[in-house]
């Protein structure tokens, strides 16, 4: 019995001390799909949110990107790629103007290079924007590059699975 | 008088009616109820709701509907299905309807689908689709389904293998 009691309180101690590494030294997938929850979550605009709340989140945005951020647009009426993080800071703050809605994301899958500093993330996003009755839904790849023990984004592509002319 | 009868008495009509005769009984019951019910609606029909007016006008934006994962276990899928597709994983679903087989070329004109060079009649379809192809057509590999939703100047349209196919709508 009290063998027992001790393998269940090594397994328990096990168990628990996993749980508490993993919270301590989170992995790298780990850490890049909170940094796109969190992104998601600062893209958001919700009409409800106090100023001061949606300029923290505006300029949290461009920590999340690398200073050569490469943005491809094709397909969302822009032909030319948003190239910098200063491009990207200005087109963001544009659009956040206009638009009210929130962005969610599902269905992260994120591959890390052998070398653990580059990774791929791939994911679908969806936004649902005041005054539009369908939701935007859109996969994305996006490609991270770790810069002083920071995953930053280096590059978006929309995943296009067709190519289609609008007449 | 036996054990269980000497415990029936001494329950309380209430207790009775939450529990049961035999509480163990019940729990096993509830146990077993409640697992069929998760591998039910987790793999075998799943339920949705519907976002969105880019299948309107035969499913509106809010409706609920459920999806059968085993509507192609024996049958392939047919042409008119309205199918639920996967985007990047089984969290967010699409719901369309399905256009083309595997291995149809397919064109757009006028805003209508042609299929093999034949026009597609489509009663079900909301207004015309207002793009084409880019190269002008697209061959569908083996395996591989063109999908819209009926709400055409709203839909996006999708290239999709069997295994992103999750199933067919049930009504």
């Amino acid at each position: 019995m009290k063998k027992l009691v001790y393998i269940l309180i090594f397994a328990a101690a096990f168990v628990g001390g996993y749980f508490v590494t993993q919270w301590l030294f989170p992995g790298a997938e780990k850490i890049i799909k909170s940094r796109l929850e969190k992104l998601a979550s600062d893209l958001s605009n919700n009409p409800g949110e106090g100023g001061i709340k949606k300029l923290a989140a505006a300029n949290r945005i461009t920590s999340y990107f690398t200073s050569d951020v490469l943005i491809n647009t094709e397909g969302f009426g822009r032909g030319e790629p948003i190239q910098g993080r200063e491009e990207m800071t200005q087109m963001f703050m544009a659009a956040r103007g206009n638009l009210r809605g929130t962005v969610k994301i599902y269905d992260v899958k994120i591959d890390v290079a052998p070398d653990g500093k580059t990774a791929t993330s791939n994911f679908a996003a969806m936004a649902e924007l005041q005054g539009q009755s369908d939701p935007f839904v859109q996969v994305f790849r996006v490609q991270w590059r770790k810069e002083e023990k920071q995953w930053l984004i280096q590059q978006v592509d929309p995943v296009r699975e067709i190519q289609i002319l609008t007449q | 008088m036996d054990v269980a009868q000497s415990v029936q008495k001494k329950m309380p009509l209430w207790v009775r009616l939450v529990v049961g005769r035999n509480p163990g009984l019940t729990l096993i019951r509830t146990a077993i109820w409640i697992l069929a019910s998760i591998i039910l609606f987790k793999f075998v029909l799943v339920p949705i709701r519907v976002k969105g007016n880019s299948m309107h006008p035969t499913y509106r934006d809010g409706r609920i509907n459920v999806i059968n994962r085993y509507s192609y276990y024996r049958a392939k899928p047919k042409r008119g299905d309205v199918v639920g597709v996967t985007l990047s994983g089984n969290n967010l679903l699409l719901l369309k309807r399905i256009v083309g087989l595997p291995g149809e070329t397919i064109s757009v004109r006028e805003g209508r689908f042609f299929i093999n060079g034949e026009l597609l009649e489509e009663p079900y379809a909301n207004g015309l689709i207002p793009w084409t192809f880019r190269g002008g057509e697209v061959q569908l590999k083996a395996d591989q389904y063109l999908v819209i939703g009926d709400n055409r100047p709203l839909s996006s349209t999708h290239l999709k293998f069997e295994n992103e196919i999750l199933g067919k709508v049930l009504f």
